[in-house]
């Protein structure tokens, strides 16, 4: 049975699997490799997931959800329609999707996958990740850092014995970077850093706004379904200026067509300062691996993002050479997650090779430590520092604090700061021990990170050797099990459209937006159009529907020809 | 058994063998199946690779990085560069490639030396560093947005602020400028960079920058007149010290001007009663409120009484005034210095003491102008009418 390889993105997601030695991307039911993770709910609360809900986020934006791979990790809910949804079920909604078109695809059931995750998530986010496939039926071993699986996929056809190279993997929603060294057989990463909150959507945001500003629009006067026509469109045009220098932008707003040229310039001006926010996290991970910016064979650029040219300049700029991106970077962190399912099943065209990672954040405890004649609480003590091999097993002796203390109370914390509080608190180790004066009573904490991401956290009583252990496992906190069991039990109440329906669906989601979108003539020839094209879905004949989609799909190409692009 | 024992190599190879040594045994202790085996084959290589990199560390350093070295005469003109010495053409191409790297690398270090100059005069010089403005204009220097020579700043600077810190005859910088270097500089930020200062040292910048915070959050956003005399009359809520000596000087004022006025006015017969009365009703707001005020921060009670017995009424108002029990040191209108201060006092200066000194010094620091414009402006028109009169 095949395990699949799972790139969970904020913007797109995509699923692979390692056949015929090598990683191949699955299509999904419209024959594409990139399903957009989007979720939308319709009028018969019928679940739509992919092209069809994005274009859906024009039409209905209040029946529709994105990027919410950003929320992964918080208490924060979303609603579609009425129903309330979490990060995570809408996550699951989306794996349950690529679940399928792989099982499609394979022709048999998947039940197991690795799932990539940016190397910068906290242990919250990486939580939320591993609930939300839990909610879509899979078992995830592994979760794979995203940096980590780009480099799989470009190190195992990567010939040459001895090479350094920087991954920088600016996703639609993540940044990360990895540093990794190729020695033999060996992938070893050395540094990993990031920032969880930026990304290409961070771009067509500052871009929005920008356009705002040249049409004259207060952007908060704008209604959702406004916002997410502009939206649209600036993503169209983000794309364009990839190649050209100037773009045409054509968006109707309160019964009104605004034409504007939206230049490259213009672009970058906006984006100037989350172009500067790229550099801190590469140069953070160049420190920690000390090295220069002259030690990398190769600087590799890694998600949909970095196709922009000025965050390929900007990077070329700090390295001082022109960056490498040969596989497509749409595709590089599926066809790793793809790589690490085979590596993980011992795949025999594979055996050789051994990955070594490690873990992005600093691990510790949170302890008093004295100054002066005071004491004061709330230190952070670091057990296991930030890019520390795992896995990894450490271990620290701390001592009580006061006369006749009972027991020794200590967060566990996950963060680089040297105050605890300003860390994420991920547990708390509570230990026994038998009362005497202050700090003659020890206890040893031994901290051990394995492989997969799980941390142990066991504590021995120096003067009887009672054992305490707390597993901060990645499957706790957050969503506890109960309410992981209620909402898989709604989850199965939720009713998905057959899949033979995804292009039909597809393409009226795509008429109704530009319905949404046009005036006058066009719209009326439009909504004519949809009228048509109901009453032959109406019709439940595979055939009539079948002419039906290819005659509309020809006159929408058409009507977007006229445009130029829509 | 030693590292080497462990990696199955010769004692003090050099780097390269023991890393094939590790990529080979890796294979036999496979991170995923036997990761026991495998910690302790890490800690072998590491151990190894350690004591291998010391004794290589005689190797000249990596060059100094050389990206974003831009010109840096804006703010040190007395550092401009000389510039280099024009090459004689017939020289070896290879030499003149390596003596210009020397010539800029030379040029690199005179920009590092004069920025580090820069921020000890900053630091140095009273009066301005005690604006954000000065430090920030720094910060934003092109040199700056590189990690690597914002940290090496970063650690020129930490033991001077300390040092300043530690002096008690001088005036301590604010706590907006401590926490915009920490947050440059990131000092308290990552645990895993040393600076060049003792431990203790930074464990104690650590607790003063949790009450730099602390004062940041809880400083009123304006202290302009506006919100002084919203918090005069405000109805609820606590007193600082800072507006209790305003309310003394507004209270004292505003009756010295009123009788003069009253003089002046030949009152009550001749002209306008109601204006009379009015400036009466004024009077009595003033006071009636600054004593309620007073008595909100409940740390004088003797000047409440004397003003008590003047002014019985104002015990309708202590009754529908929230009770003062709930008096906590926590609280920032109740306090009479600020956190920061505290911190700052007993950590690094030995202990905070209540002296009158200090509590003038803070006191004078923290007046605004236009705050002063108010006040003076009432006194000034008082010493006008008793001139005039």
């Amino acid at each position: 049975m095949a395990v699949i390889g799972i790139d969970l993105g904020t913007t797109n997601s995509l699923v692979s699997v390692w056949q015929d030695n090598k990683s191949i991307i699955i299509p999904n039911a419209l024959g594409e490799l990139l399903t957009p993770s989007v979720v939308s709910v319709d009028e018969k609360g019928m679940v739509l997931v992919g092209r069809a809900a994005k274009d859906r986020l024009v039409t209905h934006p209040e029946h529709t959800a994105s990027q919410f791979k950003r929320l992964m990790g918080t208490s924060e809910k979303l609603y579609l329609g009425r129903r309330q949804y979490s990060a995570e079920e809408l996550s699951a909604l989306v794996l349950k999707q690529l679940k399928a078109d792989a099982e499609m695809f394979l022709g048999v059931p998947v039940t197991e996958a690795i799932i990539s995750v940016p190397a910068y998530f906290n242990n919250h986010q990486r939580t939320a990740t591993l609930n939300a496939a839990r909610l879509a039926g899979l078992k995830v071993d592994r979760l794979i850092n995203e940096p980590t699986a780009a480099a799989l996929a470009y190190g195992i056809q990567e010939a040459q014995d001895e090479r350094r190279f920087i991954i920088i993997d600016l996703g639609g929603g993540t940044l990360d970077v990895s540093i990794l060294e190729k020695f033999d057989d060996l992938l070893e990463v050395h540094a990993t850093s990031g920032d969880s909150f930026l990304g290409g959507e961070d771009f067509t945001a500052a871009m929005l706004g920008a356009f705002c500003q040249q049409l004259g629009f207060e952007r908060q006067s704008l209604t959702r379904e406004e916002r997410a026509h502009l939206y649209r469109t600036c993503e169209e045009a983000k794309k364009a200026l990839a190649d050209q220098h100037e773009v045409q932008m054509t968006v109707s707003l309160r019964g009104q067509q605004h034409n504007a040229v939206f230049s490259r310039d213009t672009f970058v001006e906006a984006c100037s300062t989350l172009l500067e926010r790229i550099r801190l996290p590469i140069e953070r991970a160049v420190v920690d691996a000390g090295m220069g910016r002259d030690d990398f064979d190769e600087v590799i650029l890694v998600g949909g993002a970095t196709r922009m040219p000025m965050v390929r300049s900007y990077v070329g700029r700090i390295f001082g050479r022109i960056p490498a991106s040969v596989i497509d970077p749409d595709l590089v962190v599926a066809m790793g997650a793809a790589v690490q399912a085979a590596l993980k099943e011992r795949n025999q065209s594979l055996r050789d090779t051994v990955l070594t990672d490690v873990c992005p954040f600093s691990l510790g405890l949170e302890v008093s430590k004295h100054i002066g004649d005071q004491r004061s609480p709330g230190f952070f003590s670091v057990l296991i520092p930030r890019n520390t091999v795992i896995p990894a097993s450490r271990v620290n002796r701390f001592y009580t604090i006061a006369n006749e203390q009972q027991r020794v109370t200590a967060g566990v914390c996950q963060g680089e700061q040297r105050m605890a509080r300003n860390n994420i608190r991920i547990g708390e180790l509570v230990v026994p021990v038998p009362r005497g004066l202050a700090g003659e009573e020890a206890v040893d904490v031994r901290f051990t990170y394995d492989i997969n991401g799980v941390l142990e956290v066991q504590a021995e009583v120096v003067s009887t050797g009672k054992r305490e252990t707390l597993v901060i496992q990645n499957t706790t906190s957050a969503m506890d099990e109960s309410t992981l069991a209620k909402s898989l039990k709604e989850m199965e109440r939720l009713k998905f459209h057959p899949r033979e329906d995804s292009a039909n669906l597809a393409l009226m989601g795509e008429a109704e937006r530009m319905w949404a979108e046009a005036l006058g003539d066009e719209r009326v020839y439009l909504e004519e159009l949809i009228e048509e094209f109901e009453r032959a879905m109406d019709s439940q004949d595979l055939q009539i529907c079948d002419t039906a989609r290819q005659e509309l799909e020809q006159r929408l190409a058409r009507l977007r020809e006229s445009r130029g692009h829509w | 058994m030693s590292c080497w024992a462990a990696l199955g190599v010769d004692p003090y190879s050099d780097q390269r063998t023991i890393k094939r040594a590790y990529a080979r045994l890796l294979k036999d202790a496979h991170p995923e199946d036997h990761p026991e085996q495998f910690m302790a084959l890490r800690e072998a290589y590491e151990a190894a690779m350690a004591q291998a990199s010391r004794r290589a560390s005689d190797v000249p350093h990596r060059p100094i990085p050389s990206y974003a070295a831009e010109p840096l005469e804006s703010i040190n003109p007395r550092a401009t560069p000389e510039p280099t010495p024009e090459q004689p053409v017939a020289q070896q191409a290879d030499s003149q490639v390596e003596q210009a790297e020397a010539a800029k690398r030379e040029r690199f270090n005179l920009r590092m030396q004069a920025l580090a100059e820069a921020f000890h005069e900053l630091l140095e010089d009273p009066e301005r560093r005690r604006d954000t403005a000065n430090w920030q204009a720094l910060l934003s220097l092109p040199e700056l947005s590189n990690l690597d020579i914002r940290l090496r700043h970063g650690a020129n600077l930490l033991p001077a602020v300390i040092k300043h810190l530690a002096d008690p005859h001088s005036v301590p910088l604010p706590s907006s400028v401590l926490v915009l270097l920490d947050n440059s500089f990131h000092w308290t930020h990552d645990q895993n960079i040393n600076w060049p200062i003792p431990e203790e040292a930074m464990q104690r910048l650590c607790l003063l920058m949790i009450a730099a915070h602390e004062d940041l959050l809880s400083e009123p956003p304006v202290t302009g007149w506006k919100w002084f005399f919203r918090s005069m009359f405000r109805p609820y809520g606590r007193l600082t010290r800072i507006e209790y000596i305003y309310g003394q000087g507004l209270v004292v004022g505003v009756t010295v001007l009123l009788t003069i006025l009253c003089q002046r006015l030949a009152l009550p017969d001749t002209v306008e009663p109601y204006l009379f009365l009015l400036a009466l009703v004024a009077l009595y707001a003033v006071v009636i409120g600054q004593i309620k005020r007073i008595n909100d921060s409940g740390t004088n009670a003797g000047l409440i009484f004397i003003f008590s017995i003047l002014l019985p009424f104002m015990y309708l108002l202590f009754a529908m005034s929230k009770a003062t029990d709930d008096l906590n040191p926590e609280n920032p209108r109740t306090r009479f210095v600020g956190p920061y201060f505290i911190s700052l006092m007993s950590l690094f200066r030995g202990g905070f003491e209540y002296k009158a000194r200090q509590r003038i010094r803070v006191f004078f620091l923290s007046i605004k102008p236009s705050l002063l414009w108010v006040l003076s402006g009432v006194w000034i028109l008082n010493l006008v009418l008793l001139f005039i009169g």
